[in-house]
């Protein structure tokens, strides 16, 4: 049951199938916005983890390679790859917001202080509580996200019907899968 | 030519949906760390636990000054919450920690051997220690300096003199940045000291003669230990344990009693009641014995102070059941049964009448109650107060301390010079419990009128309450070289109010508190 249904475009009337270019646009748009946020946070991540840093750099730097090409028209495998690999961004966004992960630094006011080494110590000795790893939720970061949210759902949209179709069920197991992991974690 | 079904629509609305729902919800709905609370209804109800004491300790051999003991700090599995384990950390395995008792005029020297995991379970610090004696005028490298740190597998001799008048310390972890999770953890237990006067006194002794260690706790649904830290404020638990027992129910004789009464809690504040309100008698605070007994129908008690305290059982009909209630000061954060300690039942059973007196003189000679203001040489003040998310004196925290290289002190001063420490909270938000180490101090005044009745003793903590300036008097007399002083919230401890002071004596070069560091093991035999 193909059933087509209106989407809202600049150029395609309310009975007309939307044009491709409105959604490769949308996806150039939401590509652009989500590197130069991840491009924006690069310096204020380096002082507490490089790392992530360097993360956020190959990141922006890719989603802005990719805005550009999205133009020229990309194969479809090309298209999977892009969706694949924001859904696993998107998917590692989740998590740092709602779960400590290892490599996240802990940010609460004992790991905020300046602590000098103490003499023969053994680690740092600052106890690391459950939670302070989970980063708070931002303006710029749900900037960030809904652009890739624009940007997956566009590039998707771009995909042949059955492709599509099958990417569009991988990413609404993968939102399943997250909320029930959510509600067995907190019952 | 792209279009999109409904069933795409909806596959990737459940996608966006869930995106920037899950982060949302978890911003709005805090810290989990409260989720896995165990439910009240599963804590036993109060005083269905039976009392305890904690286990002695004893000397592993003596010689003719010194008794030697050996402690190892170790984790252990204890049932807590009837049904269920909890993984503690424990002076010997146990907690509270065994019992010391010792006799003034012998030296203890207690090893400390820090056998703890290399990392904490939850909260992944390494647990290094440092043990301090609290009540003893030690010197510095015994002192428990909170960065002369003993990290797992190390072990240090602590030696401690046990020359002042009797009374309760206790020994607990002091070890920098994480002193509030050892303790909460644990590492605390009770020294008690005695000495000739003390004996001679028909006051209750031996069985008579009972350690109350009251600490409030948290747990999680499978029976762990919960860290629930409000860096603001401190820790406060759902549960009140004395002696390590859920609010335990204790069968007393119709006869009196004497409680050593330690506030052994990370944060919380108590003020002490009985059930029908009739009074108890103070008998002792932190440095010993008071001049005289001090009837009260309740005492505030902060944490780290000792207060003995001598409850007549005779009063009450066999059968009858007393319980030792918590009014709490305000700013502590407050849980359905925290108003309860433990209970007291009546028996009819025969028991021994010596020793059940309450005389009225108890100790006249304490040193430091004969000093007046008239004694002091100069003033000190000290201000506690919050700086963002730091806790400060006088605007100084402990990593300052550590920054000078361990040279910055908040005060200099000589052997034997008197002292008056004016200690001031401009705040109406929080309380300190602040603890001055190496000496007893006399408390002159509180806002300008003089201390509550049951602090009519010598003293090493007090309650420095919501915008109070309190006068202490104090004697430097205990020895000499650098010793912290501190706020008892362990968390506002740890983060950072905490600094040091320096006694002189002359040309004297003072131990420095750094001399004796810990030892790798295997130990040398003690
Ligand atoms: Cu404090």
């Amino acid at each position: 049951m193909a059933t087509t249904i209106p989407s809202v475009s600049s150029s395609g009337s309310i009975d007309e199938p939307l044009p491709g270019e409105g959604f490769v646009l949308a996806a150039a748009m939401g590509a652009a916005m989500a590197g130069v946020i991840h491009l924006v946070v690069v310096p204020g991540h380096w002082a507490v983890s490089a790392p992530m840093s360097a993360f956020f750099l190959g990141v922006g730097v890719a989603q802005l390679v990719l805005a550009a090409a999205l133009g020229r028209g990309l194969p479809d495998a090309v298209l999977v790859g892009v969706i694949s690999a924001h859904l696993a961004i998107m998917g590692l966004y989740v998590a740092s917001r709602t779960v400590d992960l290892p490599f996240v630094p802990p940010h609460d006011a004992a790991h905020e202080m300046e602590h000098l080494p103490v003499p023969g110590a053994v680690g740092n000795g600052i106890p690391t509580y459950p939670g302070s790893r989970v980063e708070p939720v931002g303006v710029l970061d749900l900037l960030c996200l809904v652009a890739e949210l624009v940007l997956v759902i566009s590039v998707a949209a771009l995909l042949p019907p059955r492709l599509r179709g099958i990417m569009t069920t991988v990413m609404a197991c993968a939102a399943v899968l997250a909320v029930l992991w959510r509600v067995w974690v907190l019952s | 030519m792209v279009d999109l079904t409904r069933r795409d629509v909806a596959k990737l609305s459940l996608l966006g949906g869930a995106a920037v729902a899950l982060p949302l919800e978890r911003a709005i709905g805090g810290p989990a760390t409260l989720a896995n609370r165990i439910a009240t209804s599963a804590l036993p109800l109060p005083f269905t636990v039976p009392f305890a004491k904690p286990p002695a300790i004893w000397p592993v051999r003596s010689d003719a000054t010194t008794d030697y003991y050996r402690v190892s700090m170790e984790p252990a599995m204890t049932e807590i919450i009837p049904g269920l384990q909890t993984m503690v950390w424990g002076y010997n395995g146990s907690v509270p920690g065994p019992t010391f008792r010792v006799l003034k005029g012998r030296q203890s020297v207690v090893r400390q051997v820090n056998n703890l995991p290399g990392r904490h379970p939850v909260l992944d610090y390494t647990p290094w220690t440092s043990v301090h004696l609290h009540g003893s005028a030690s010197l510095p490298q015994y002192d428990g300096y909170a960065s002369d740190i003993c990290n797992p597998g190390q072990w240090k001799d602590y030696v401690y003199p046990n020359k002042q008048q009797a009374r309760t310390l206790w020994y607990h972890d002091h070890g920098v940045h994480h002193t509030a999770q050892n303790v909460f953890m644990g590492l605390a237990g009770m020294y008690i000291m005695t000495d000739a006067v003390e004996q001679a006194l028909p006051i209750p002794h031996g069985e008579y003669d009972v350690p109350l260690i009251v600490s409030d706790m948290m747990f999680n649904a499978d029976g762990s230990l919960l860290f629930n830290l409000d860096e603001d404020s401190g820790f406060y638990g759902d549960v009140i344990a004395v002696n390590g027992r859920p609010w335990p129910l204790m069968k007393v004789q119709r006869r009196k009693y004497r409680f050593r009464i330690l506030n052994a809690s990370v944060s919380r504040s108590y003020r002490w009641s009985l059930s029908d309100g009739r009074p108890m008698t103070v008998i002792a605070s932190d440095a010993g014995l008071m001049a005289a007994p001090r009837n009260v129908t309740s005492l505030r008690h902060a944490p780290a102070e000792r207060y003995e305290v001598v409850i007549d059982f005779a009063r009450y009909a066999p059968g009858t059941r007393i319980t030792l209630r918590n009014s709490s000061p305000k700013n502590n954060v407050n849980f359905a049964n925290v108003d309860k300690v433990m209970a007291f039942e009546v028996t009819g059973d025969p028991f021994d009448p010596a020793n059940n007196t309450v005389p009225a003189v108890l100790e006249p000679y304490q040193p430091v109650m004969a000093l007046t203001a008239a004694d002091s040489m100069r003033t000190r003040q000290f201000v506690f107060r919050r700086d963002g998310g730091e806790w400060v004196i006088n605007n100084r925290t402990w990593e300052d301390v550590v920054r000078s290289n361990f040279t910055l002190a908040l005060a200099t001063t000589n052997k034997n010079d008197v002292e008056t420490w004016e200690l001031r909270n401009p705040s109406g938000g929080w309380h300190h419990p602040i603890h001055v180490h190496l000496v007893d101090f006399k408390i002159l005044s509180r806002n300008g009128r003089p201390a509550q009745p049951w602090e009519q003793g010598a003293k090493d903590v007090v309650f420095l309450g919501e915008n109070e300036t309190i006068r202490l008097l104090i004697k430097f007399d205990g020895g000499f070289g650098k010793y912290m002083m501190h706020c008892h919230n362990l968390v506002h401890e740890d983060h950072d109010m905490m600094g040091q002071f320096v006694v002189l004596d002359g040309a004297n070069v003072a131990d420095d508190p750094f001399s004796v560091p810990a030892r790798n093991l295997p130990e040398t035999p003690l």
